[in-house]
């Protein structure tokens, strides 16, 4: 509806308007073509009028030029309430000292409003009905313009049909803008609540997760303590067991959004990956399969990395607690090397092997290879995200039927700078 | 032994987890344990009983914990330890002088006694 024209918000004054913000330094680069382009044409203009014999006409040029370079070097504030102004003024400026009537400025003046309005505001169909009445109104003005003024002439014509050209390409070109940049804003941030939302609802389930947990993992262990008859210890060295597999779910989950959503921070440290890998194995021993074995070969004087130790244990472990679920029989293997400012870890298996053509699904998350095991299939898309967060990756070679192997290769100078993390969000309601 | 034995303040409001802790703390140690269930209670206890250690939630009714243990330490000077079941570790520097170490819930018995040694020796 056209009267929508006038009822559209005007933005807040002096607030700078994230869009406008965002937009400065292109609205500069144009500002700046569009004064050389009135220059020349000035110049032009002087110079024809010249070699023809006829008076020159009064230019609207200067001020505009003066109040235009303002812009371009960032003399003047950059906001909605200056930019509408000083285009206003100049403009009115020049009508002035062309001799023009209040009526005849205001309808020029007006394209160059609008092209503010559409710097902030969000309507599209608005944003053209402006384009299209700016442009007939300068075209307007520039038929005035035959009939009011004799002098220069069809001079003077060409020259304000050549700027009605120009506003209109400007007012295009700034409404394009317009569009993408609140596309790309409202864009940015949807998905920056989204995120912000998955993560507290995510910190806020794993803390209602675990509070019952500690009740029942701590109380078991303390019921470890005493004395029990076999069948007793047996069920309760269970319940300890499955316990401490739902925590590490639900630090799974927990790790798996923060990496996504990048939010998840290195704590670096001086690490030894040899001993990082010796101790995952004794941990990773007690759910090993019977019919395996684990042995570790190591580097001596393996050079200590720069790396968040727990995080890096966390990527070994991942690693080898995946190959012992999927080993059935034969061996696993722990090797580690050194080669040009790389620490190599290499987890070498005799399980059933994956397909070429698969690599890249075992890293995707929520895929297991068999659906039967236990686990909810994040361990190796976690090992994965850690290491490349330290600089690092994971690479996989297997043969089907004899075993694979995964390497994660690690920088020496693996996380350089020391980022503090954000505390853990407090929850609101308990 | 003649002397009192050790007070250790436990600020928590959820009553299973106070009770895992009295538990623990009785069975596993000899030291006696103080209970405050939200920060105004824990600064009166912090006053009377002169506590050798603090050991805090991090999710605390009126206040968070971190907050609390500035006002413990200010209170009566002790050692905090920080429970919580948030996963990050809290490796923030400022917080690195605040509280002495970090227990994660899931408690586990055995790690707690060994940290609340290490903190009071």
């Amino acid at each position: 509806m056209w009267w929508r024209l006038f009822t559209a918000p005007w933005p807040e004054k002096g607030l700078p308007n994230p869009v406008l913000l965002e937009a400065a330094p292109r609205i500069r680069r144009y500002w700046r073509v569009q004064m050389w382009l009135i220059a020349l044409g000035e110049v032009a203009l002087w110079l024809i009028t010249q070699a023809q014999g006829l008076p020159h006409a009064r230019s609207y040029a200067l001020p505009a030029l003066l109040m235009g370079g303002a812009y371009c070097f960032g003399l003047l504030p950059f906001n909605t309430v200056w930019l509408t102004g000083v285009t206003a003024l100049f403009l009115i400026q020049g009508m002035l000292l062309q001799g023009l009537g209040p009526a005849t400025a205001l309808s020029l003046m007006l394209p160059y409003n609008v092209a503010a309005m559409i710097l902030t505001g969000r309507r599209r169909v608005f944003v053209q009905a402006c384009c299209v009445i700016g442009f007939w109104f300068s075209l307007l003005y520039s038929i005035l313009h035959i009939y009011q003024l004799a002098p220069p002439g069809y001079l003077q014509i060409c020259y304000n049909i050549l700027l009605a050209t120009l506003t209109f390409q400007a007012l295009r070109f700034l409404n394009q803008l317009a569009v993408d940049l609140s596309m790309a804003y409202v864009e940015r941030e949807v998905t920056q609540q989204v995120t912000e939302r998955s993560q507290q609802f995510l910190a806020r389930v794993s803390h209602e997760l675990r509070t019952p947990l500690n009740s029942v993992l701590g109380f078991a262990k303390l019921i470890r303590r005493t004395e029990l008859a076999p069948t007793q210890s047996a069920y309760l060295a269970q319940i300890i067991e499955e316990g401490e597999q739902l925590n590490r779910l639900v630090s799974d989950l927990l790790d798996s959004a923060q990496l996504s959503a990048g939010r998840l921070i290195l704590a670096p440290d001086v690490c030894d990956v040899n001993a990082i890998c010796r101790a995952v194995a004794d941990e990773i021993h007690s759910i090993l399969k019977p019919t395996v074995t684990l042995s570790v070969e190591f580097t001596p004087e393996l050079p200590t990395i720069c790396a968040d130790t727990l995080r890096v244990r966390q990527i070994v472990r991942n690693l080898v607690s995946n190959a012992a679920k999927y080993t059935a029989h034969g061996h696993i293997t722990i090797r580690t090397a050194y080669s040009d400012g790389w620490i190599q870890v290499l987890v070498d298996d005799s399980g059933p092997g994956i397909p070429a053509d698969q690599y890249e699904f075992v890293f995707v998350p929520f895929v297991k290879r068999d659906s039967r095991s236990p686990g909810v299939g994040l361990g190796l898309d976690i090992a994965r995200q850690l290491a490349r967060l330290h600089g690092g990756d994971i690479h996989l070679q297997s043969i089907v039927g004899q075993g694979s192997v995964f390497t994660i290769a690690l920088p020496i100078e693996a996380v350089t700078t020391i980022t503090l993390p954000s505390l853990p969000a407090p929850s609101q309601s308990t | 032994m003649t002397h009192p034995a050790t007070v250790i303040l436990y600020v928590e409001d959820h009553p299973p987890a106070r009770m895992l802790m009295q538990a623990i703390i009785a069975d596993m140690t000899g030291y006696h344990l103080a209970l405050a269930g939200t920060g105004e209670e824990a600064c009166k206890a912090a006053m009377e009983r002169l506590p050798a250690l603090y050991i805090v939630d991090l999710d605390l009714p009126d206040t968070d914990g971190l907050t609390l243990a500035a006002a413990l330490r200010a209170i009566h000077e002790a050692p905090v330890l920080l429970v919580s079941a948030y996963a990050e570790a809290v490796k923030d520097a400022p917080i690195r002088t605040l509280i002495y170490d970090y227990l994660a819930k899931p408690l586990d018995p055995d790690y707690v006694v060994a940290t609340i040694h290490r903190a009071l020796a």
